[in-house]
């Protein structure tokens, strides 16, 4: 679905189907996850024995997905998890092993994959089920990033990590509402830190908003005498496109990490882009959570990433 | 933007906003799928139940084997990756009848079938 989508041109590799030769939709995604951080190190001209560590994460319970993933990578590892946001974390925590001297080179990276975390958050894929026009589809999909100490590259100049915000929202299909709000806060307190304007970006990008989240930033901001409308986008309202159906735009772990790793990554090296901050979204509820009718605590974290 | 504890009014401010954000479900056209998917899969379920009666079974007695072959057809489908697909459009109209109930167990095991159907 997503190589039929809006971004295809800049994905690396697509998939014919969701399986890829694989028994399992789990092992498809630690293949996809392996794939894409031995891409990664090999496109940065390095060896996998040059990281000194990897940090990433996906959404299935026990991260499972990565471990089968990293199994294979043999290098030190950090398991990240910040649902949706895990790429944004990882990418935080690597720049700042980075900066304290710990590592001259890392690698963050995440998965989702829409069978596998629809079969554990909500209803199997083959159950008949009409799905809410607020809900959003997990990408399937994988992106891994190489942070160096030194190179040509874009550079990260500021990150902020962000609290739980949870404002309530109890429905498990209105993730992206209900991380609209921490992605506000995160957002307020980066501006706030760094006494950056939201027009010194050429572009902020949410992580996995949605349409319906994404109005809820703008709408958060404008209350508070921001307008944030012209240079922000949500990464979930750009990999599919109206006639597939997606209804509110996608979500997962691989929302933001596609479209900063196929897109914004490539618009920053032709210097469409200077300027970008990346705004990873997580919802940090858990099937057993939702059963008990808890509401959703989310949060997001930021990366500036400058050309 | 949001103090350490968010408190009820914010959240409910929030929510409100939310609700009037939320995209509105499309009812009439999920209730006209529904009426008539539904309405086909009964009318297939009587086709089956007046061939079972003309082979002599009483009515209460065709009862039974339609239920089968209903339940049949539809874990069939679910299997083939149909019946999600017609789920989507009907919504209540494929799940109420027995056959979404067949739908939803057959799902819900599909895992354990799936290694053995890629062998």
């Amino acid at each position: 679905m997503e190589g039929e989508g809006l971004l295809a041109e800049f994905y690396d590799r697509i998939l014919k189907d969701t399986l890829d030769n694989n028994s399992s939709w789990e092992k498809c995604e630690s293949t996809m996850m392996e794939w894409a951080i031995k891409t990664a190190v090999f496109k940065e001209t390095s060896a996998i024995d040059d990281i000194d560590y990897v940090l990433a994460g996906d959404l299935l319970n026990q991260l499972m997905s990565t471990h089968f993933a990293i199994r294979g990578i043999g290098r030190p590892f950090l398991g990240m998890y910040g649902a949706c946001s895990t790429l944004a974390e990882s990418m935080l925590v690597g720049s700042t092993l980075i900066d304290g001297g710990f590592a001259n080179k890392i690698v963050a990276a995440a998965s989702s994959h829409h069978d596998a975390a629809e079969r554990q958050y909500r209803f199997p894929t083959e159950q008949g089920v009409q799905r809410p026009m607020v809900s959003q589809w997990t990408v399937t999909g994988s992106g891994a990033v190489v942070i160096s100490a030194i190179g040509n590259g874009p550079r990260i100049t500021a990150a902020t990590v962000g609290k739980i915000v949870d404002m309530g929202i109890k429905d498990p299909n209105a993730m992206g509402p209900a991380m609209a709000p921490a992605a506000a806060d995160t957002l307020w307190h980066h501006f706030d830190d760094s006494g950056r304007q939201p027009n010194y970006y050429d572009m902020i990008y949410t992580g996995d908003l949605g349409s319906v989240g994404k109005a809820l930033v703008i709408e958060l901001f404008k209350a508070k005498g921001v307008d944030l409308s012209t240079n922000y986008e949500d990464c979930g309202c750009m990999i599919f496109s109206k006639d597939q159906d997606a209804h509110a735009g996608a979500s997962g772990c691989a929302s933001s990490a596609i479209v900063f790793t196929g897109y914004i990554y490539r618009l920053l090296m032709q210097q469409k882009l200077h300027k970008v901050l990346l705004v990873g979204t997580g919802s940090l509820h858990s099937t057993t959570s939702y059963q008990q009718k808890e509401s959703i605590p989310c949060i997001a974290h930021a990366v500036a990433i400058e050309m | 933007m949001f103090d350490s504890k968010v408190s009820q009014t914010e959240q409910q401010q929030y929510q409100e906003k939310f609700e009037q954000l939320k995209p509105k479900t499309p009812i009439l056209k999920n209730v006209i799928w529904a009426f008539i998917v539904g309405g086909l899969i009964c009318m297939l379920g009587q086709f089956f139940m007046n061939y079972f009666m003309s082979l002599g079974f009483s009515n209460k007695e065709a009862a039974g084997p339609t239920s089968v072959v209903l339940i049949f057809l539809s874990a069939l489908f679910t299997g083939l990756g149909v019946y999600d697909e017609l789920g989507r459009l009907a919504g209540a109209g494929s799940i109420v009848p027995i056959t979404g109930f067949a739908n939803s167990i057959v799902a819900d095991n599909k895992v354990l079938f799936l290694p053995r159907h890629q062998l």
